[in-house]
């Protein structure tokens, strides 16, 4: 405070403080304000709760003391744990050999397994849980495979956990290994070191950041996870399906808060470290590198191709399953063709309504994230005064990675239902809907935008202030144009994670706002698991025609702008 | 000199005092005084780091100075936000817009003064004939070549009439040889339209041929200001000496006003104020010193011997790296061809050189 002070009243500050810079201070005003609204303080009532009992008075640890010594409590802890170090292990390292294939080898039909792989994100975690019963349910078709043990429980949620955030993984692991210099590779053959050697020296230390990184994300991600533990999970106690046992089952708000606290420690525990990581990671490679070409080796080649087909062959079981389950009479009795699971009619769920809703929602926060999320982080990146105030927008902005959707969507309800919040009124509606799957998929899209905007020369700001544009007329003119590329993959990053959100807006739908995902959710605990499948399906096949329409209208613009971005 | 009185008459265009500006414990700028007249063309010259684009960008409102006042053309500026000063800026990597062609970029001020179109249209061909790139209007940035880029950059800069252009590095990030082409261009188009220019650079040849005057900065503040000739005849301190052209730095012992010994041989000097001190420092260029034939060498005083270890060619000319006998000092000797050939002097040899009194610049040694 004192620092802001003392910036405000030197010399001919306030002189400074006028016009286009006056208005620069109440954009990124506006945008700490949405963060605060839309994040701290939801998290800080949150906390509040966790030290109250049910009639709001203060009780200090009590609720603590109170789940640390019902193990029917803490023990999901350890349970969180273990299913997440599991899965993070099986996915990295499927993803580590498959991802090595894809940039190292000359193995055949890499694009189609590019595709095919980035499948499971179109669809709601719920999708592979429910495949999986079909699977290896009590009436799967797969079930001798498990013997004598039951899907329902610790296996069946690290198989879907793994099908869900393989794709992460891999576009992660993706990216580190294609980011090699080719010459040290000749290097190393100029002076004749065995390929292991290689692989030790320079491979590995190549992508250790990569590695980690991923790691982080895969924990991160399956210890939050909420929609394949609620299906599949059986009497299998996790974090994140406590939070909702607590709160929806139980109406325990208080309990709901202690479980979110203890989820967050994780989830901030990894934020903390992969931030750690990713400061050592800085300008590992030089702009003069050379990229690695690899050339063709066909017993190499095909093993891991074989490798990789089976990989995806799993990943069209998992979701052709769902599919065939929503067109099908009655599993397993009656296998003749039907259409009637998409009708959704009498099943209490809202139906075709919940899809055009979350089709409503997805847009929204497509548009307005997107315009929000990248103004916000041009406002950041390109403008010259106010460092406090833009490192602590850019501090809000990659906080929200750590924050477990259960969390914040519990966090929404204890500060948005306050009586004496003024903005209540958007309880319920679709605006709070849309705030929260903003601000639950913030970070991504922010860090995206960061990097769209370094790429851009610094100085395209001041060669337009210097000719007397106003700078909002710079940035839709050059900058916003520009990085158009990059808007665009945040947009479809936010359309897909809208229509596939589960975990944080299951407290947050009302009567006339339930979505899509949530109807999947309910369509399942009331057993009518075909429909279940079927509205699941709906949501593949909604992000999957969004994301080809990106495709295209990304590759109309790149050509119709090939004129100039072709260096 | 003469040169320089040209504009001693003009009004002033701007004016610096007391400039500072530190980041944190780090001084860029250290309390820059400087004036500069209208239609003059200055080079802020000096090594990374000196503080010359930190100067650049205070006077276009890019920075904030920690203290001290800008004033130009009588109008105190030194807190108005860069949209508020007159000027026009190009950068080192041009900043041009991408995805704006080149008519665009280059009316991309004008669109803003509020002109009719056909007045736009009119300026952008008349700055893209005075760029010498007719025709090209149409074309994108990424479709020209770097000195092409460069001059669009300043048209650009120059579309708004400014009454003060700012230049920074503009020529550094182009082969050797468009950037010779471009500094002609670029000073001819300067002359012809007498705007004020200020131009960054590191390059000590593009100051001097480019500058009416050149600034000499270092750690932030100004070693010397003054014509190319001052800067490389008369500079004031041994940094300035060495950073502009190459420099002999010799220590030496003073003896009077007049004269030091360098080893045992005494030299007539130019007078200077160090007869207290005993160590100093004497500067000469390698073109400066004579280089005598042994017979020549017979009838004259006040010559040096050393002992030639190799010989550099330069193509103009060459520059003979020799160790001065007795004193064990490394001195450089540029010469022609011709009188190389007449002195017949090869590696090991020995030559006889003469420092002329008037070229002998005599400094304090510092750190001694």
């Amino acid at each position: 405070m004192q620092a802001a002070t003392r910036y405000l009243y030197a010399p001919g500050r306030l002189q400074w403080l006028r016009g286009e810079s006056a208005i620069r201070l109440l954009a990124l005003l506006a945008a700490l304000l949405l963060m605060l609204i839309g994040l701290a303080l939801p998290l800080i009532t949150m906390l509040m709760k966790s030290l109250q009992n049910s009639s709001g008075e203060f009780i200090g640890l009590a609720n603590y003391r109170h789940y640390f010594d019902t193990p029917a409590l803490a023990g999901s802890i350890l349970n969180s744990l273990k299913i997440a170090l599991i899965s993070t292990l099986i996915v990295v390292g499927l993803a580590f050999v498959s991802a090595y294939g894809l940039t190292r080898t000359c193995m055949p039909g890499k694009k189609l397994f590019r595709m095919i792989t980035l499948l499971p994100i179109l669809a709601p975690s719920l999708l592979p849980a429910i495949s999986l019963v079909y699977m290896f349910g009590n009436q799967g078709y797969l079930k001798g495979l498990l013997q004598d043990s039951s899907i329902y429980g610790p296996i069946g949620i690290v198989l879907g956990m793994c099908f869900w955030v393989f794709p992460h993984a891999l576009m992660i692991l993706v990216t580190a290994l294609s980011t090699s210099d080719a010459r040290m590779y000749e290097a190393a053959r100029a002076m004749k070191t065995p390929q292991w050697r290689t692989f030790l020296t320079i491979t590995l230390p190549g992508i250790r950041y990569g590695l980690i990184s991923c790691a982080f994300v895969v924990f991160t991600l399956t210890i939050t996870d909420f929609g394949v533990p609620k299906v599949i999970g059986g009497q299998y106690n996790l974090l994140a399906t406590d939070i909702y046992k607590q709160v929806v089952g139980q109406q325990n708000f208080q309990m709901g808060a202690v479980v979110s606290v203890i989820l967050l420690l994780p989830a901030l525990f990894t934020f903390i470290a992969d931030r750690w990581v990713q400061r050592r990671q800085t300008a590992q490679l030089s702009s003069r590198a050379v990229p690695y070409q690899p050339s063709p080796s066909p017993l190499r080649d095909w093993m891991l191709a074989l490798f990789c087909y089976a990989i995806a062959g799993m990943i069209l079981l998992v979701i052709g399953t769902a599919i065939y389950a929503s067109f099908i009479h009655f599993w397993p009795y009656n296998l003749s063709f039907t259409l009637r699971h998409y009708q959704f009619d009498g099943l209490g769920g809202s139906g075709w309504e919940s899809w055009f809703n979350s089709l409503k929602m997805a847009f929204s926060v497509a548009v307005i994230g997107t315009l929000v999320i990248f103004t916000n982080a041009w406002l950041v990146e390109k403008s010259r005064d106010f460092g406090w105030l833009r490192q602590l927008v850019h501090l809000f902005a990659i906080l929200p990675m750590a924050v477990p959707g259960m969390v914040l969507g519990l966090a929404y309800i204890f500060f948005f239902n306050h009586p004496d919040n003024p903005l209540n009124v958007i309880y319920g509606t679709l605006t709070i809907l849309v705030l929260n799957t903003l601000i639950h998929f913030y970070t991504v899209c922010h860090l995206t935008s960061m990097t769209a905007l370094k790429q851009l020369d610094p100085e395209f700001e001041s060669v337009g202030s210097s000719l007397k544009v106003p700078f909002w007329t710079t940035y839709t003119r050059v900058t916003l144009p520009v990085s158009l590329p990059a808007v665009l993959d945040i947009s479809v990053y936010l359309f897909v994670n809208a229509m596939t959100t589960v975990s944080a807006v299951i407290f947050l739908y009302g009567p006339d706002t339930r979505l899509a995902s949530v109807s999947v959710l309910h369509l399942d605990e009331a057993g009518y698991f075909a429909s279940a499948a079927a509205m699941a399906v709906l949501i593949l096949l909604t992000s999957l025609v969004v994301k080809l329409l990106h495709a295209g209208l990304s590759w109309l613009l790149l050509r119709k702008a090939q004129s100039w971005r072709q260096r | 000199m003469a040169h320089a009185d040209a504009f001693q008459s003009a009004p002033e265009c701007l004016r610096i005092e007391g400039l500072s500006k530190s980041f944190g414990h780090f001084t860029a700028l250290e309390s820059i005084d400087l004036s500069i007249r209208e239609g003059e063309f200055v080079c802020f010259l000096g090594p990374s780091g000196c503080g010359k684009t930190t100067l650049l960008r205070a006077i276009a409102g890019l920075e904030l100075q920690s203290r001290g006042r800008i004033i130009q053309q009588g109008r105190d500026i030194s807190w108005l936000p860069p949209q508020d000063r007159d000027f026009g800026i190009v950068f080192q990597s041009y900043a041009l817009f991408p995805n704006l062609s080149v008519a665009e970029n280059i009316a991309y001020g004008l669109r803003n003064q509020r002109r009719q179109r056909q007045q736009i249209q009119l300026r952008v061909n008349e700055l893209l004939a005075l760029i010498d790139l007719q025709g090209s209007g149409s074309k994108y940035p990424a479709q020209l070549s770097g000195g092409q880029q460069q001059r669009v950059a300043l048209a650009r800069a120059l579309a708004t009439e400014p009454g003060l252009l700012l230049l920074d590095e503009p020529l550094s990030a182009l082969d050797a040889r468009v950037r010779l082409h471009l500094r002609q261009q670029i000073k001819a188009l300067q002359q012809r339209l007498g705007v004020t220019t200020i131009m960054v650079t590191h390059d000590q040849e593009e100051a001097l041929t480019m500058a009416d005057r050149v600034v000499v900065m270092n750690h932030g503040s100004i070693e010397q200001i003054g014509t190319p000739q001052e800067i490389y005849r008369e500079p004031v301190s041994p940094f300035v000496a060495s950073f502009v052209g190459s420099m002999n730095l010799l220590k030496v012992t003073v003896e009077s006003r007049q004269s030091v010994h360098l080893g045992k041989q005494l030299l007539s000097c130019q007078p200077h104020d160090l007869t207290g001190r005993s160590v100093a420092l004497l500067a000469i260029r390698p073109e400066e010193i004579r280089l005598l034939t042994p017979v020549n060498a017979m009838n004259e005083a006040d010559l040096i011997t050393a002992e030639v270890r190799y010989i550099e060619y330069l193509g103009a000319c060459l520059r003979l790296h020799c160790q001065l006998e007795g004193a064990q000092q490394p001195v450089l000797v540029d010469i022609g061809q011709t009188a190389l050939d007449s002195v017949q002097a090869s590696r090991g040899s020995r030559v006889y050189l003469q420092f002329p009194e008037s070229m002998n610049r005599i400094y304090a040694h510092e750190g001694h």
